[in-house]
């Protein structure tokens, strides 16, 4: 085993220790990130998060009461403060969710300004900058000022000042919050690149769970605690075997364009009645055999429901013919279709389930948490995509949170539940009877 | 056949430059495969190259350094020359590869740190930490 890039060992952390506003801010964290890794560190606002990736980033670190910084085995609290001064500036790239760029200095030596600090000559910095700055499509700005950037453009030259002086670990502080969405995937492409690519390691500190698609490892904060670990990749590869053996064997006797077709509808027909869906189905899955040709698709689609349709808006039942068609010409597997609609920014999967999240509580008195919103979303998309049974999902909503379920009472549940097997089935099942 | 890890001497009185030396080691973990000291002045470095079991195979040495001549204190280029000289005046050391790693660019000063049999003379301000890297590597392969 090589040592890990960063370990954590028994890290408790206070903000006005013995004073009457003493904060316990870290409680007893342990975790390990291997180099080359890509890990989260996930939760609401105030969970530590951000006062973790400070300790690891050499920016709090003397500050921390007990336990071990260790970074690539070497522990951080034992470093002088020159020492810490030389780590900070080639051993970690900090991405900023403010962007933190000079206003006074141009896009070029904003970049340039790490390499500065070791004593690079303002050409060899120039030269180097200008390099960085060409991997993300930002030399036309070189000589601008960051007021005079979009807010995208801003973080690209972030991101760019974070590599300057080619440090292994990058820190990305909610890099997402300021961006729109279509920004916010671009910069999550970049982020995996640098991994993937460059074989640094990262670590992402959010608050939102859809930015958590490229992570392997997710660690979960509250209030300070680690409260979970998560290896999301091993998971989607056992989900995605779990769900072609269900799939196999829970409709033995249907064709695969049929089950395409039925495990498709609920995602593209949300908000729409049962009998809707099922009709779309049906479409859907002739469309999906050849049996009817595109337009003739669109035409069901767009016309109204009793004249027989599905009285989709004509732009609507073009988008979805045009999924339909992709499906058939590319061959496309269900998983490739959740894996475009999840980066889709018009309508990520994401919103999508939020949108059925609210929509399943809405008679709901009670408030969840923000780790409590992400075990539901996961277990309802994952219904969804039928990798789990309706019972499975029962079980995840009414298993304790310490379980790492979402802790809601079982007559909660079963309205849920109920509400949910209705639209995806299209008539109410009797299952609690 | 282990290896074994190739050893490094790092000779400069900036202590900044020493802490980043070791600290790329560190960060790009290439104290796996070599051992690298650090030190401050050509005295101390000797400490180290006349012991044959701290020997380096390799030394990153600054050129104008204090240094201490006839029992006088100065600061100049000779620091380095005379390091050059010694070194590969003896044949227990002479296969040592020498580096100069100096802040100053002066043609005449590189001129002579070849004629004393340099290996390379690298600028401070041109080197960034990744150009470090790829010179130590580029030592496995000759």
């Amino acid at each position: 085993m090589s040592t890990p890039l960063v370990k954590l060992e028994g890290i408790n952390f206070y903000y006005n220790r013995g004073k009457p506003s003493e904060v316990h801010a870290l409680k007893d964290i342990n975790l390990e990130i291997e180099r080359g890794g890509y890990a989260a560190f996930f939760g609401p606002s105030g969970c530590g998060k951000t006062t973790l990736t400070y300790l690891i980033g050499g920016i709090e670190t003397e500050n921390a009461d007990e336990g071990h910084i260790l970074i690539n085995g070497r522990d951080l609290r034992g470093l002088s403060k020159k020492e810490l001064a030389v780590y900070r500036q080639i051993g970690v790239g900090i991405i900023f969710q403010q962007f933190n760029l000079l206003p006074s200095l141009t896009v070029l030596d904003n970049v340039a300004l790490p390499m500065a600090f070791l004593g690079i000559n303002v050409d060899r910095r120039r030269k180097e900058a200008m390099k960085l700055l060409d991997r993300f499509a930002m030399t036309k700005y070189a000589e601008r000022f960051p007021s005079e950037l979009s807010g995208g453009q801003q973080q690209r030259v972030s991101i760019a000042r974070a590599l300057a002086n080619n440090p292994p670990l990058i820190i990305a502080d909610e890099p997402l919050g300021n961006l729109d969405s279509e920004n916010a995937n671009r910069a999550l492409e970049f982020l995996k690149e640098l991994n993937e690519k460059d074989g640094r390691t990262i670590i992402m500190v959010t608050h939102e769970s859809w930015s958590l698609r490229d992570a392997r490892t997710i660690f979960y904060l509250k209030d300070g605690e680690l409260i979970k670990k998560e290896q999301p990749e091993k998971k989607k590869e056992a989900q995605k075997k779990l769900s072609e053996h269900l799939y196999h064997n829970l409709f033995p006797e249907v064709t695969p364009e049929r089950l395409m077709a039925r495990s498709l509808s609920y995602m593209l027909m949300r908000g729409f009645s049962g009998d809707e869906i099922k009709r779309f189905e049906m479409f859907l899955a002739k469309r999906l055999s050849g049996e009817i040709d595109t337009p003739t698709f669109i035409d069901f689609l767009d016309s109204p429901y009793k004249e027989g349709g599905v009285g989709l808006w004509k732009q609507r039942a073009t988008a979805i013919a045009k999924t339909a068609e992709d499906i058939v010409e590319k061959r496309k597997t269900v998983e490739d279709v959740y894996t475009d609609l999840q980066k889709d920014p018009e309508t990520p999967l994401y919103e999508e389930v939020s949108k059925m999240r609210s929509w399943l509580l809405e008679d709901y008195k009670g408030i969840l948490s923000d780790i409590q919103i992400v075990r539901f979303d996961e277990a309802v998309e994952d219904r969804f995509r039928n990798i789990i049974s309706p019972e499975n999902f029962r079980q995840v909503l009414e298993l304790s949170r310490s379980d790492f379920g979402v802790g809601l009472a079982p007559g909660t549940v079963r309205t849920i539940s109920e509400k949910l097997e209705t639209i995806l089935t299209g008539k109410n099942l009797q299952v609690f009877h | 056949m282990e290896a074994q890890k190739k050893k490094i001497l790092l000779i400069d009185d900036n202590e900044i430059v020493r802490l980043m030396f070791s600290n790329v080691f560190w960060l790009h973990g290439l104290d796996d495969k070599y051992e690298l000291n650090t030190v401050g002045t050509t005295d101390e470095a000797f400490v180290f190259i006349d012991n044959t079991s701290t020997r380096p195979d390799i030394i990153f040495t600054g050129l104008v350094m204090p240094f201490t001549k006839d029992g006088k204190k100065e600061t100049s280029a000779e620091a380095g020359f005379s390091l050059l000289r010694r070194i590969k005046g003896d044949q227990a050391t002479q296969s040592i590869r020498v580096v100069i790693f100096s802040g100053y660019n002066e043609e005449e000063y590189r001129a002579q740190a070849m004629s004393l049999g340099a290996e390379m003379y690298l600028q401070k301000g041109e080197n960034m930490p990744q150009d470090l890297i790829q010179i130590i590597r580029s030592f496995d392969n000759s």
